[in-house]
């Protein structure tokens, strides 16, 4: 714990760490200081005057993002003198504004917007015409539109700072500086470039593929944990809800943005993880039924194949899945302590790290620190192949090949082999029952990152059709939602007491 | 006659090279220097009141003892970019008496502990640099520049940098910034450049005519300085007189000479014997004053307390036929063109200022534009990253307090009030 100092915020008093700055400390507070270039990500670069803020015994108004707050400094956030200072930078701004907002795709989650009808004034004073630009395609992933650029430097200051590899720059000088990309191709490479799309406080960069294909307000958020590997990234998932008659038909999924995770200080997501949001727009070999022997069967004939195969007491393996939530593998693994079965795990894919890697883990599959934890010996590893029950979960895809071959081999010789499947695969198609799975985005679910943090992922898309999670198969009466599962989980295998609420936003480090 | 402390090219036109500049006492206060304690040698610069000539007139010897006393490499960076409008006196210690200056950055940096100097200069000022180079290598081969100072065992290095003509890299973090590489983009403040200045090291950033000052200074000691000039302005100045004047120039005089006496009796008048009809007394970004302030003495103080500052002292004398507004279109948009385009109140404020001066001017101005124009003034002053729109809206804010009435009619009667007005070139 740092050393405790008293201020006063809008003559509140307050108690609070020393070494934050008035903007952080406001932050943490729930009180809105509006900035621009301010990012918690980036270093502090003080030019967009939006912050300025009263404090008292300073004769001019400070900027809360670079003033360290003080013992005993009072601040005044909501000022007569702020709130003008405020309407002054705005209509600064605003002079060579387009002010396009209907046809802008950041209009409904951009600042200058909200700010403007929170501090702004909507009268227009200047008699002059504004500046006109072409919007220019950047890359092939970003455009950018230098009519709405507020010049606040979040994008230079991350490709300079985080990914160190400095496409962009400010040229010219006054009024007509504006932000220009010196490397193309560089920022085509880059793997963390989209980012500045949502770094961006205004429609000023965008995703060429995002532009012009749905209004921010129209869509339902949603926080999860990325799939795509063991760093767990956290993503707001934005989700088709309310369509309207101009929606492209694409699937449920709209973009995967980056989610603040200030407990990991991640602010960023990849790219391709970023784009991963298609890989949940539906696929024509969708399982959404009980396959029995190559038929789709009814959920009831499912279970009694399941009641069967468990009923004949022969001896039995479950392959878990680095690539399934953490509910779902303890379902399987109380199966197996119940039944007396093996457990094995498949050995997840791994990928060379692209450059910059930064946060990037090389193991390709979100929950395989929950294997390890747990000490699950690898599928590979395994001696005897002589098991008549045989239950695999969905890894298809995101696993080595000998991992792969191995399964096949456990599955073809069963006299039960079940698959838990999302898609038709060669897993399904050798097994005798396929049981539908929930997609990721369709169920809550927990991961245990690289780093040791379980986080929890939202599931808003409900199930489709037959699709059941696999607790909802094998104990359905024991388990009313995947959270008791993993209260159950955290206080055997991890020993803590966890919920969803506790796990919160941004996880909990084991 | 007044005594030259900077200009000793007038008493020896050859002071330039090494050999007459040390006839002239040269190089003795960089002696007597390395004798003392590098704290006595801030100190006595304290003790003389010696005022920085860059324009706001911050004591040297306390920003000098801003330095941290720490093991850290530390730089001494003289600000030799002389942008503000009006300004042309630092070009002709460079150039004519450039061995001062060399002395005066060996002292400070012995007194800081700085051992490399850097001379910031404008870029057009490439004939001024070459001859300053000159002096630099002189300074060098005699062993006053280099390793092991007049076997003092102090290091000094100087080197000489030419700017790209900006007039923000004439603020303080803005030359840092550019000295280093980057454009010239003011820094927040703080930290001071005296805990992070160049390449993130302490550094202390001073005017060539403040550091001219030092080495006698040090020689004569610092009562004798106290004895030139008003109380707590002590010290010669260099005044550059121009515009409507006979004879236009710089001239060094002890601080405190009234405009009058600079006007009248060294620039030789107004010309052809005209009304004086505003007079911009520390270079554009000072307030402007009118005929009334002739007697206001020259120096921080008074001119404080008139209104406006002293800033780097050079004088923009216009005579009646000036038509106020054209003159301060020009000015609106030279701050306008200048600003760097960082924070926003200045990237867009100052043009937009601008524009609506040169409305007003084309006989397009409206009713309320002087309001307007006040309320811009408010929106930029002190909300910006560095004093580039502080000084534009003094020096808009200026014109529009004492010529409203000139403004008024140009918008009114869309024309100018001047008949016969004399061109401004720009």
């Amino acid at each position: 714990m740092n050393h405790m100092i008293n201020i006063k915020i809008n003559n509140k008093e307050h108690s609070v760490e020393e070494g934050q700055t008035i903007l952080e400390v406001c932050r943490n507070l729930d009180i809105e200081i509006p900035h621009f270039c301010y990012h918690p990500g980036l270093s502090i670069a003080g030019n967009c005057r939006m912050c300025l803020v009263e404090v008292k015994g300073m004769p001019k108004l400070m900027t809360a993002c670079s003033t360290v707050m003080q013992d005993g400094m009072e601040v005044l956030t909501d000022s007569d003198l702020v709130k003008e200072a405020r309407k002054g930078v705005l209509e600064f701004i605003l002079l060579d504004h387009p002010v396009d907002c209907p046809i802008c795709d950041k209009s409904g989650e951009c600042n200058l917007q909200d700010y403007n009808f929170d501090y702004g004034i909507s009268e227009r004073r200047s008699i002059f015409p504004k500046e006109r630009h072409k919007v220019e395609k950047v890359s092939e992933k970003i455009y950018k539109n230098d009519n709405r650029c507020v010049l606040c430097t979040r994008c230079i200051r991350f490709l300079d700072e985080v990914t160190e590899t400095h496409e962009f720059t400010t040229v010219e000088r006054g009024s007509h500086t504006h932000i220009t990309c010196v490397d193309p191709e560089g920022l085509d490479k880059n793997p963390f470039a989209s980012n500045i799309s949502d770094l961006c406080p205004v429609g000023a960069l965008g995703l060429n593929e995002f532009r012009f294909r749905k209004r921010v307000w129209l869509t339902d958020h949603v926080r999860a944990v990325c799939q795509g590997c063991e760093a767990g990234c956290n993503l707001t998932v934005d989700l088709h809800t309310r369509h309207t008659a101009l929606d492209p038909n694409t699937g449920p999924v709209v973009r995967f943005t980056s989610a603040d995770n200030y407990s990991m200080q991640r602010f960023f997501i990849c790219d391709e993880g970023r784009y991963s949001y298609k890989n949940y727009n539906g696929t024509e070999n969708r399982l959404l039924h009980p396959e029995l022997d190559g038929n789709d069967v009814g959920v009831q004939d499912a279970k009694a194949f399941i009641k069967e195969a468990l009923d004949s007491k022969s001896a039995g393996v479950i392959v878990l899945s680095p690539l399934v939530s953490i509910e779902e593998n303890y379902a399987a693994v109380l199966l197996a302590e119940e039944m007396g079965y093996d457990l094995y795990r498949p050995s997840p894919f791994r990928k060379d790290l692209p450059t910059p890697a930064l946060f990037i883990e090389k193991v390709k599959a979100p929950n395989y620190k929950m294997m390890k934890l747990m000490e699950i010996p690898k599928v590979t590893d395994m001696e005897s192949t002589d098991y008549d029950v045989v239950l695999v979960l969905n890894s298809i895809g995101s696993i080595r090949d000998n991992s792969l071959v191995k399964i096949l081999s456990l599955l073809k010789r069963a006299k039960y082999s079940i698959t838990f499947e999302v898609e038709r695969t060669e897993f399904s198609e050798n097994s005798r029952l396929a049981l539908p799975a929930p997609m990721f985005l369709e169920e809550d679910g927990c991961y245990i990152n690289a780093g040791k943090r379980i986080q929890h992922s939202n599931g808003g898309l409900g199930y489709p059709e037959a699709v059941r999670s696999l607790w909802e198969w094998i104990y359905p009466r024991r388990f009313k939602s995947p959270e008791d599962l993993l209260r159950q989980f955290s206080k055997e295998k991890l020993g803590v007491e966890l919920n969803y609420e506790k796990i919160g936003e941004e996880g909990v480090e084991l | 006659m007044s005594e030259y402390v900077l200009f000793k090219q007038l008493i020896d036109p050859d002071v330039c090279e090494l050999g007459h500049y040390i006839k002239l006492g040269g190089y003795e206060g960089l002696k007597k220097a390395l004798q003392m304690e590098p704290v006595a040698v801030v100190e006595e610069v304290k003790k003389s009141n010696l005022r920085g000539r860059g324009g706001a007139g911050f004591p040297t010897g306390l920003k000098w003892s801003f330095m941290p006393k720490d093991d850290r490499q530390k730089y001494f960076v003289c600000n030799a970019d002389e942008g503000e409008p009006g300004t042309f006196k630092d070009r002709y210690i460079m150039s004519e008496n450039p061995h001062q200056l060399i002395e005066g950055m060996v002292i400070g940096g012995f007194a800081m502990g700085a051992t490399v100097g850097y001379v910031y200069i404008r870029g057009e000022f490439k004939f001024v640099a070459d001859e300053l180079q000159k002096a630099v290598d002189e300074a060098y081969e005699a062993g006053f520049l280099g390793k092991d100072i007049l076997g003092s065992g102090f290091d000094f290095d100087l080197y000489l940098h030419l700017g790209a003509g900006a007039y923000i890299c004439g603020e303080e973090t803005g030359l840092i910034q550019s000295l280093e590489g980057h454009t010239g983009k003011p820094r927040l403040k703080p930290p001071f450049p005296a805990q992070v200045g160049v390449f993130g090291k302490p550094t202390t950033v001073n005017n060539v005519e403040t550091i001219a000052c030092v080495p006698d200074i040090i020689r004569k000691g610092a009562n004798w300085f106290l004895t030139i000039g008003p109380e707590r302005n002590n010290g010669t100045k260099i005044y550059g007189v121009s515009g409507h004047v006979n004879n236009p120039g710089v001239f060094e005089l002890p601080m405190g000479t009234s405009l009058r006496e600079i006007i009248f009796e060294h620039a030789g008048g107004i010309l052809d014997g005209k009304k004086v009809k505003a007079i911009i007394p520390g270079g554009s970004s000072a307030p402007v004053l009118g005929p009334e302030h002739l007697d206001v003495a020259m120096d921080f103080d008074s001119l404080k307390e008139a209104g406006s500052m002293l800033g780097s002292g050079a004088i923009i004398v216009m005579h009646e036929d000036t038509c106020i507004v054209e003159a301060f279109a020009r000015l609106a948009e030279f701050y306008a063109h200048e600003s760097c385009g960082q924070c926003t109140p200045c990237r867009e404020g100052t043009p937009w200022m601008a524009k609506i001066i040169r409305n007003i001017e084309d006989g397009k101005g409206q009713e309320g534009d002087i309001e307007l124009l006040y309320d811009i003034c408010s929106k930029i002053i002190g909300r910006t990253v560095c004093p580039l729109g502080d000084a534009a809206v003094f020096c808009i804010k200026g014109a529009l307090d004492r010529f409203r009435d000139e403004f008024e009619y140009h918008i009114q009667h869309k024309k100018c009030m001047v008949e016969n007005k004399v061109a401004i070139y720009g």
